[in-house]
């Protein structure tokens, strides 16, 4: 420790963070974690791992095609598991390690703390995105000519359709969840028990309001299974609704 | 930067925890906070620091709200807690997540890492480090942005002698640059080596806001060793001043000033080898006296 080294007066900078500064230290948050990376590297070996499972089957049939749509279905799976995870992780790893006393002093308008974390599970979302297509297309090269067959796209945008709208679903509910519970875990037990158990059980209602509330029908009317309205009651509940909450307790909630 | 406490109230639930708080942090000076557990010290500094929300008053810096200084982060150094920070994250990439957020460059980043002696630690994961190793990376945030203030809790706790003498340094010369330095300590001796001034809290109210010296008790006692102590104390009783023995012969027990003894002493020419205030006691019973707090430890035996 250097014992003679005094602060000089003039502080080093006169700026407040932008939005991007923030935006930018959100991902880098959640990449300098094991959380977060283990997530990531989940996902994406467990895409691979289905992506190969696949290809191993087809190959036992003796299929002469590989469709890039069947690769991707196995990293849509991924991105269904594990966006929900990296948006909680983005609303709740702060108060949950308590790094929120150092963010908010150094930036004390909240709404722009929550504006930059919103930003950063979208483009979670589209990152995850380009991540996982340009790795299905890899693979699917890959695969194809390392074991002789052909490489097609058929039916390529049906399944791409369904990987944008379950990362952005996922990473968004995930998001508002984390953000009204500020708990990590509270959160993840929720989006387990959610999807596993509330989801089913809602179908089981009288007079066929189980779909407006299930969360699974935000985004299955935009894959062609569900109405507009389902799809808009359970983005209210599921989305809207969290956020609300989550934008007040980020105002008001005093870090200790 | 002065930063000015005005009747500060706060309740949560049922609890008062701030009533009426009003105190001064003025630049160039240190002052240090003091108060029994739950006395509402980390209570007022999370509200200086803008994380909390008064009921009622208000704490401005030179006259501006913490949340509308131009950039609160870099005029604003603060360590409340050391061990609010995520367990995963290693030391580098902490420093650089608030370097980031102040916009600050990675040569500055490295400097101040160099700088509280964490370099050998820099890739080590948060939750690997001590309590002390914890605390330098607290305080070398604190002062990353060169900051005009520093707000600390408890910085000298875990830290080893080297780094106590470190900060002693640090603070006492930020000071004399003119910074405003708020800091709280239980640790009263270690305080008296550097605060200018100290503002007691009990209860939640301010039981007293003064300078060390002020609050002293003009009458207290000081231990005198002189070459003539018979002669001395026939002086010091001539001048009105109360003698008595002390434990230790060839020394007395005066009830003055050392300044007063010094004087008398100098005026008679007798050689006074050592002189003891014993201002530390005095803060102590000064403490005592003043915190008779809810939370007090009841001088019982429990053992």
């Amino acid at each position: 420790m250097k014992t003679t080294d005094t602060p000089e007066r003039q502080p080093l900078v006169g700026s407040r963070p932008t939005l991007g500064r923030l935006v930018g230290l959100e991902f880098r948050k959640l990449t300098t974690v094991r959380s977060g990376q283990s997530v990531l590297w989940s996902m994406l070996g467990l895409g691979l791992l289905l992506s190969f499972g696949v290809c191993w089957v087809l190959i036992a049939q003796e299929e002469a095609e590989l469709s890039f749509s069947v690769i991707m279905m196995a990293f849509t799976v991924c991105a269904a598991l594990g966006t929900p995870i990296l948006g909680i992780l983005v609303y709740t790893m702060d108060w949950q390690h308590r790094d929120i006393l150092m963010i908010l002093a150094l930036e004390p308008r909240r709404h722009r703390v929550f504006l930059a974390k919103l930003v950063t599970s979208v483009l979670i979302g589209v990152a995850l995105c380009a991540a996982f297509i340009a790795t299905g297309l890899a693979v699917s090269f890959g695969l194809a000519s390392a074991f002789g067959m052909a490489w097609t796209a058929q039916g390529s945008l049906e399944v791409l359709g369904m990987l944008i709208v379950l990362s952005f679903a996922g990473s968004l509910s995930g998001a508002a969840l984390g953000s009204a519970l500020l708990s990590t875990p509270l959160s993840v037990v929720i989006v387990i028990i959610q999807v596993l158990l509330i989801d089913n059980l809602l179908l089981l209602l009288p007079g066929g309001i189980g779909p407006f509330l299930q969360t699974a029908s935000m985004s299955n009317s935009l894959i062609g299974d569900g109405s507009m309205g389902t799809a808009l009651s359970s983005f209210a509940l599921w989305v809207l609704l969290p956020f609300a909450v989550g934008f007040i307790r980020m105002r008001r909630a005093e870090p200790h | 930067m002065h930063i000015q406490v005005s009747s500060v109230s706060k309740h949560y639930g049922k609890a008062h925890i701030l009533k009426e708080i009003s105190c001064s942090i003025p630049a160039g000076q240190i002052t240090g906070l003091l108060g029994p557990n739950g006395s509402g010290k980390s209570t007022l500094m999370r509200m200086v620091l803008g994380l909390g929300t008064p009921d009622s008053g208000s704490i401005l810096y030179d006259g501006v709200r913490y949340s509308d200084l131009p950039n609160p982060g870099a005029a604003v150094g603060s360590l409340l807690d050391a061990a609010a920070r995520h367990p995963g994250r290693n030391v580098r990439d902490s420093f650089s997540l608030a370097a980031g957020m102040l916009g600050i460059s990675n040569s500055r980043r490295d400097e101040v890492i160099e700088q509280m002696g964490l370099e050998s630690v820099a890739k080590r994961r948060f939750k690997s480090l001590s309590l002390g190793m914890r605390q330098r990376v607290g305080l070398g945030i604190a002062i990353l942005g060169r900051p005009r203030c520093l707000i600390l809790d408890e910085p000298v706790n875990g830290l080893d002698i080297e780094a106590i003498s470190w900060l002693r340094g640090l603070l006492t010369g930020f000071a004399q640059d003119g910074g405003s330095v708020l800091v709280s300590s239980h640790l009263l001796q270690e305080l008296q080596s550097y605060a200018h001034r100290v503002v007691i809290i009990d209860r939640g109210s301010v039981a007293t806001e003064s300078t060390l010296s002020d609050l002293s008790n003009p009458d207290s006692q000081v231990s005198v060793e002189a070459d003539e102590p018979e002669k001395l104390a026939k002086l010091l009783l001539a001048h009105g001043f109360a003698v008595s023995d002390h434990a230790v012969p060839g020394w007395l027990k005066v009830q003055a000033s050392n300044r007063q003894v010094a004087q008398i002493a100098m005026e008679h020419r007798i050689l006074i080898t050592s002189l003891g205030s014993q201002q530390e006691h005095q803060l102590e019973e000064a403490y005592l006296r003043l915190t008779q707090g809810e939370y007090s430890v009841h001088r019982t035996e429990v053992l």
